[in-house]
């Protein structure tokens, strides 16, 4: 066995019992691994009716086929389950070490299923797993916990586990590896809290074996001397200055900064949490995750009395939503609620965003001073802080929070000041001036997520062609080819950052000579290009079948009503609104896809699918 | 007329002075195209080009006051 290790490790958390399965070869080769085998999975064996957070519910974590090997950022894995926060499916990705230990540990697959009756941890080291107790572990923050496991396992084992947010049901809460790496979206970690289970440590011993090896080592030659050359003329600016670096200044530039809770495209404080001031003050230095060489991760520490600490971060996300969102300027400050979002275990984005919606609600007199229990006043430094530690322990006002943005302002009747698409928050890019990004939110499987397509990439950097961002005619076409390329990376256990500089042949339908070139050498299977591409567009109907069973339809992929109706007031898109309904229309014809939303039988067909 | 322009990360080695921003003392009617040359810039080098925020191709005119970004290609989320 190549790249997969053909085994599936399924664990019954009622029963307290592990198992080994063999993996379904003939499912490996047309899912792939990671994300897709996630949805065989979940298709397979989950009512899409269920309660996210009841036993019934199962959690997938898978690698891809490439993930430990040393292809380039082939350091990812895959959290794959019904979302409580949106209903809807979820899968959040992570790099750091553990999944390359996790695939090393000897499977391609952890199925929990069933809920613990008392708090667990699962360890697993060279193809053997077992649960061991984990009552001394629940309420400890995610370095304490890791910390602790380390010291009861093996050193150089990996952690995975959740923090008194996923604990505690805060349903935009992550499930945290190597400490600092987050698996951050759509509440993976609070349905890791509803199983009680608190952690899973990987350690694995064994290379994963490659098929052919002197192919392998030839393709990484090619595809590392490029690289190598273009970093010795032009250091990467994400390694110089990580992706708060790169983006910061773009988006502003662009006119598309989310600010004041979408209220702007602009955000006069910018250059005060740009990445080169991060660089400037803050960073200690550089981290790269496994096999990686562009080393995009900021290890930072903060001596400011009142917000000081240490840790990872703030991407760029994170300066986005809990800076520019909430009117924040203070770096300081973002880098501590970063630090506390991965010491509680909770997603930046949506913490961030809660927030700046919550200030919205205050700033037009929907809720109070009393209610929220001081003024929330945008731009409020030690308001980020003090209400990402109160939702991380569901403290207060931070109880509201934790339901994140949608029933916050349901709650409060004014539903269409929560800026998610299918009840999650969205990434900072203003579809407004960039119109593709908004049919890739409305029409991502998860929600408002820049990590199920990217169009940022041709409409504002030019990978691999330059777009217009304000044309919203023929954008359908170039989103379905990001969608099914980035579910194609994700299921074979790479990153994006690299894969779509290096991976793709530099044209918009985007064939992925560079993965099918690794994969063939890996796995030894023998794809064809038609067979992988039918691959990537497998997996992104089989998670819109999982979708369509859940209830979703058509209706469902929405942008807030301010993105589509409300001109932007400001910097070089003002005036612009999202056309995301022309856009859609176009969308599931390219598809083949009902105007409903629904993949026709001939689709379905053509891709095997039920 | 006089426009501002941004050459960020290392595109900052064509400036004058190798500085980030700096304003340049332009005749009227150059466009992006001649302004590159001035800066010397070698065509083959990648880059995106933004006047006031708007994506500029060689032949796109400058105005006076104009703020004129050139950056290379690179991304992350």
């Amino acid at each position: 066995m190549y790249g997969w290790t053909g085994k599936v490790l399924r664990v019954d958390l009622a029963g307290g019992e592990v198992d080994v399965e063999q993996l379904d070869m003939k499912a490996a080769k047309e899912y792939i691994g990671g994300r897709g085998l996630g949805i065989y999975y979940l298709n397979k064996e989950v009512n899409p009716s269920c309660e996210p957070l009841s036993p019934e519910n199962m959690l997938v974590m898978a690698v891809g086929p490439l993930t430990g090997t040393t292809t380039p950022t082939a350091s990812r894995y895959m959290v794959m389950t019904k979302s409580p926060l949106t209903g809807a499916l979820t899968c959040s990705n992570s790099g750091g070490q553990f999944p390359k230990e996790l695939n090393r540990a000897g499977f391609d697959a952890i199925l929990f299923t069933g809920r613990s009756p008392e708090p667990v941890y699962l360890w697993v080291k060279d193809g053997k797993a077992e649960l061991r107790p984990a009552a001394n572990l629940w309420g400890k923050t995610v370095p304490e916990t890791t910390d602790a496991l380390l010291r009861e396992t093996d050193p150089k084992a990996r952690v995975a586990c959740i923090g008194p947010s996923g604990e505690r049901l805060v349903l935009f809460s992550a499930i945290m590896n190597d400490k600092d790496r987050a698996a951050g979206r759509a509440g993976v970690g609070a349905v890791m809290g509803s199983k009680n289970l608190k952690a899973v440590v990987a350690r694995g011993t064994a290379p994963v074996p490659v098929a052919d090896k002197e192919r392998f080592d030839e393709i990484q030659k090619r595809v590392m001397t490029k690289f190598n050359e273009a970093a010795k003329a032009h250091p990467s600016p994400l390694s110089k200055h990580g992706t708060i670096g790169v983006i910061t200044g773009l988006v502003q530039k662009y006119g598309i900064f989310p600010t004041k809770n979408w209220q702007q495209g602009t955000f006069d404080g910018w250059q005060a949490i740009h990445g080169e001031t991060l660089t400037d003050k803050y960073l200690v230095k550089t981290k790269a995750c496994w096999a990686c060489p562009i080393s995009c991760g900021r290890v930072t520490k903060v001596e400011e009395p009142e917000f000081e600490g240490e840790g990872e971060g703030p991407e760029y996300e994170t300066a986005f939503a809990l800076g520019a969102l909430c009117m924040v300027d203070d770096l300081a400050a973002v880098t501590k609620a970063n630090y506390l979002c991965n010491e509680l275990g909770l997603d930046t984005i949506s913490m961030g965003a809660t927030i700046a919606c919550a200030m919205e609600l205050y700033d037009r007199g929907y809720i109070t001073e009393e209610q929220v229990g001081a003024p929330l006043k945008w731009g409020d430094a030690h308001a980020i802080v003090d209400l990402t530690r109160k939702t991380g322990w569901r403290e207060g006002f931070g109880d509201e929070l934790a339901e994140g943005s949608y029933r916050l302002a349901e709650k409060y009747g004014h539903p269409e000041l929560a800026m998610v698409s299918k009840k999650l928050e969205l990434p900072g890019y203003d579809p407004r001036g960039s119109q593709g990004l908004g049919l890739g939110y409305a029409t991502s499987p998860i929600g408002g997520s820049h990590c199920r397509a990217h169009l940022g990439y041709c409409e504002l950097i030019g990978i691999p062609i330059l777009v217009d961002p304000h044309e919203w005619k023929g954008k359908a076409k170039i989103v379905k080819a990001w969608q099914d390329i980035f579910s194609m990376i994700d299921s074979a256990g790479l990153c994006i950052l690299f894969s779509v500089r290096n991976l793709l042949r530099p044209t918009l339908d985007l064939q992925p000579d560079g993965i099918l070139d690794y994969l063939n050498a890996v796995t030894g299977a023998d794809y064809t290009m038609d067979e992988l591409l039918k691959a990537g567009e497998r997996i992104l109907n089989a998670e819109r079948l999982f979708l369509i069973n859940a209830g979703f339809s058509a209706k469902d992929d929405t942008l807030p009503s301010r993105l589509t109706q409300e001109p932007l007031p400001d910097g070089p898109a003002k005036g612009k609104v999202c056309h995301l309904e022309e856009m859609l229309e176009e969308y599931y014809q390219e598809r083949g896809w009902t105007q409903s939303g629904i993949p026709t039988e001939a689709k379905l067909k053509e891709l095997g699918l039920p | 007329m006089m426009v501002e322009v941004q050459l960020w990360s290392h595109l900052a080695e064509y400036a004058p002075e190798k500085q980030k921003a700096f304003n340049l003392k332009l005749d009227p009617g150059t466009n992006i195209g001649m302004l590159l040359s001035i800066l010397k810039i070698p065509s083959e080098i990648p880059r995106i080009i933004l006047v006031n925020g708007h994506q500029a191709k060689d032949e796109t005119s400058l105005t006076d006051g104009d703020e004129v970004v050139i950056f290379p290609p690179a991304a992350g989320g």
